[in-house]
Formats: C-alpha cells, structure tokens, sequence
C-alpha cells in the first residue's frame, strides 16, 4: 500500500505565540530573540522575514533590515507549553504521529485519511483543530515519504496545505534546489554545487559511484533523496523513547571567557543538567563528550570512554575536568557543551563502599528536594552564579520523556 | 513594545471554573484596580511539584502576565508590556 505520510509545520511558531500573547503585536515586524545580549533571532514574524530578517540573524542585523523591528525576548516555557497543546490535539487524531522539533510533526496518514473520505479533507480537520485549540495557524505537506511531506509544507506558507501526488513529483523535484531538501546542508549543498549538482532532478540523475566516490555511503542517500525516495517510518512518540542515544546540554555563555575557573564552572553546571535528565530516566552513560566553542565560531569536541558508566553529577564533572584538562584553549569560549553517550537504561547503581554508597545517597536526596522544588533549589555552592534561567529550546526537544530537557 | 519585569505579589479576583478553566477578572497592583478586558494567552509550567499557571492578560491599554502558583494558591505579577 502506498503510504500517505503528512508533516505539520506551525507557522512562525515563537512569533505566533507571543503575537497570542499581545495582539497588538499582530501583523508588525516582530523577532523572538533569546535573552542575553548575543544572543540570535530564533524566529521571526512574517511581516519580518519581507524585510529579510532571518531565523540565526545578530538582533542588530535584524534591525538594520528593518528598523521597526520589534525584539520579543524568548519565552521557552510559553513555546513548550503551545507545543504539547498542538501534539494533544494531533493525538486526538491518530497515535501514529512523530514529534520532530517543537514546532513540527510527522503523521502517518495512509490508514488514517479514509475515516476523512480523503487526505485534504483530513489535513483541514487538523488545521481546523489546531486553530481552535491553540489559536495558532500550521501549514501541511502530504506526500508518499517524510522527505517529501517536509518539503511540500514549506512551498505553501503560511497556513498552507499542499498535497504532493506521485504523480507530480517528477517535475517537482526536477527544479527544486537541492538545499531544499531536509538532510542537505549548506555544506553539502556547496558540495554538490562545485559538482555541477543544483536541483534534485539532477542529483537523482547523477552517477551513483561518483557521488559514492566523493560521499561514501552518504552518496546513495544523496542519490535516493534526489529522486525523492525516502522510506523512513513514523517514530511514534512513545517508541521514540528507545531512539535517543545522547543526554545533552550546551550553553552559550553571557560573555567569551578564558579563564578555567569559569569555564570548570559551567562544567559543573552542565553536569548537574546531564545528570539530572539522566537519572530521571534511569541511564548512565560510558562515553561523555565535552563540546567547545570559540568566539569566532570555531567549534570541536572531545571525548572520553570510561570504564563505568557515568550517571551522578559528580562523576560527570570528574570526567569532564579530566577532558577538559586535555584541552588548551587558544581563544576565548563562546560556548560549552556536554553529552554522555553509549548510554545502558535501566541503570541501578550499587556501590560496594561505603564512601560510595554516602555519595549516592547525598546524589538521591540533592534530586528529590530539586524534583519538590524544581531544578537548581539545592545544589553546589560554585554553581549559584549559573542558575539555569531562560534557554532556547533545542532542536531535540520532545513534548515528553527523555528529550524534554525543561 | 516595552517589558518591564516586575515580580511582585498581587491581589486577583478570578473565576474557576474547573481546574483547566481560571480566568483572572481582575487584580490589585501599586493600590490600583486592573480590569482584566482579556486573556489572550494561558500557560502552565512546572517548577519541581509546584504547577505555575501564567495568563498574558490585557486591561485594555498594557499587557500583564499573571502566575498563579497551585501551591502556595498565591498570584504575582511578573511583566507588564508597555506599548512605546
């Protein structure tokens, strides 16, 4: 049976949601910015985006193009919120859908769309729902794969539907531009390009073993993707569960810093997050890696497998010193990151000394208090100037389990 | 558009309704009697076991946004949004 696959995509998702919160925002260039000074344009109105402003813009850019650009400071607490308000009413529907981001979603519509007699009347129903139950507009792609369900939202926005039917999908692709397709970066993007490849219709038509040659096992995804082939399933929300192979956190600092006392700090920091989300979800992990970012954007990581696995914040911070010593930093740091990897769920831990066993017990008591009083009521002493406050919701971020970092 | 932060405990008259129906009608700040004209936009966040209930009301003139804290059953005014 051909599959019938829908990708819902809100409009302007942020600037929608703070055009709810004060109407007199509505229709006026607006930019949702995170709230420290440096931060970037996370999302811009519509009225915005004629002018040029562009989601990853500095705010001073942004108000360059457009002078009476109104700067919203980031809400991440609103957006998460209206996002599990969008996914109930997609629940609603069918338990045959895929959060992808926070303000995305796949459906699998095949079996779905003839209690609807068909997939438009379906996708207005959506809409329709969304709308009501949120106050907010969405634009929908339906097309036989995710691929191309993700692309057929974007041509039609906002609050648009698009249905892509097999037969017109030839031609389409034949024109659109590679950089077009989710999955193909600008780098890649300037890859294909220095080969001669722009569009899709080419790329799909494109000599598998050259571009194996330049791509290795990438190449037949290129090759696939180009032709519009695309056989990934629905991850429905609950399976996702098994999916996540990482517990990360980054975070851009207010200010580059160079000296170590900081940067330990953060680490500290950023190791009571991992632990934290780690434990709640019953995984420790033996690879942990320590991402770093320098003012000019210079990014890298490095990591470490241990022979135990990682789980309470203080062997997540010992274990990111110990990288972290490793490193010498040339340039300031803009940003720091960490990731525990190869993770084993279901982790009980059950130290043999007694040392051990005070740690885990001050590791247990420190997180039912924070789990009473919410993240950061109690910790270390050195941490206090890092609160966690106000963040941009990551791109993994998941209305439910493991990925809900907030 | 100016946001001010505020944080500062505040006296609402709302109606419940049921548990995923309060609608603040109106609230005492700096001594003066805000009419809640409407609520635009609700949400609620979680802060350990504590539910945080947010409202984004307008009395015709600024934005306010509201916490009620389900806890504590306390109401504080965060921000007022200022046009200009």
């Amino acid at each position: 049976m051909n599959r019938t696959i829908l990708h819902v995509d809100m409009d302007a998702f942020f600037a929608a949601v703070e055009e709810r919160c004060n109407p007199a925002l509505r229709g006026k260039p607006l930019a949702v910015a995170g709230p420290g000074k440096r931060t970037v344009i996370t999302t811009s109105s519509y009225a915005a985006r004629s002018f040029g402003v562009r989601t990853g813009m500095s705010v001073g850019q942004g108000k360059r193009l457009c002078p009476d650009l109104i700067v919203v400071r980031c809400d991440h607490r609103k957006y998460s919120h209206a996002s599990r308000a969008v996914l109930t009413v997609l629940e609603s529907f069918t338990p045959a859908f895929e959060p992808y981001s926070v303000d995305e979603a796949f459906i699998d519509a095949t079996l779905l769309q003839r209690r609807f007699d068909n997939i438009s009347n379906l996708a207005m129903k959506i809409k329709g729902a969304i709308r009501r139950e949120t106050g907010l507009t969405c634009s929908i792609g339906a097309a036989p794969n995710k691929l191309l369900a993700k692309l057929a939202s974007g041509k039609n926005k906002p609050d648009g539907l698009t249905i892509l039917n097999p037969e017109q999908i030839p031609s389409l692709l034949e024109k659109t531009p590679v950089g077009e397709l989710c999955g193909i970066g600008p780098e890649t993007t300037r890859q294909l390009k220095s080969m001669g490849i722009e569009t899709c219709g080419r790329l799909g038509r494109f000599p598998l073993d050259i571009l194996s040659m330049r791509f290795g096992v990438y190449g037949e995804i290129l090759s696939r993707m180009g032709r519009g082939e695309d056989s990934s399933p629905i991850h429905c929300a609950k399976e996702g569960e098994t999916d996540v192979k990482s517990v990360g956190h980054s975070v851009t600092l207010p200010t580059d810093v160079e000296d170590s006392e900081t940067v330990t700090n953060v680490l500290h920091t950023l190791s009571e997050m991992v632990g934290r989300r780690a434990r709640r979800h019953e995984c420790a992990g033996y690879r942990l890696t320590l991402t770093v970012r320098y003012s000019d954007f210079l990014t890298f990581s490095r990591q470490k497998t241990f022979p135990a696995p990682l789980r309470t914040t203080e062997q997540i911070y010992e274990a990111s010193l110990m990288i972290n010593r490793e490193i010498t930093l040339t340039s300031p740091v803009r940003l720091l990151g960490l990731s525990l990897g190869n993770l084993v769920f279901g982790f009980q831990p059950n130290p043999l000394l007694p040392e051990d066993r005070r740690k885990e017990a001050l590791q247990e008591a420190l997180d039912r208090i924070n789990d009473r009083y919410g993240e950061f009521s109690l910790g270390y002493a050195g941490q206090i100037h890092n609160f966690r406050g106000n963040r941009i919701i990551s791109p993994s971020w998941r209305p439910k389990g493991i990925r809900n970092s907030t | 558009m100016r946001l001010e932060d505020i944080g500062e405990p505040v006296i609402v008259g709302a109606v419940f309704g049921s548990p995923s129906k309060i609608r603040p009608a109106w609230f005492i700040w700096n001594g003066r009697r805000h009419n809640v004209i409407e609520t635009n936009y609700t949400w609620v966040e979680r802060k350990g076991r504590t539910s945080l209930h947010h409202f984004a009301v307008s009395d015709g003139a600024d934005i306010f946004e509201l916490i009620l804290n389900t806890e504590s059953l306390t109401w504080r005014l965060e921000h007022v949004e200022t046009p200009g």
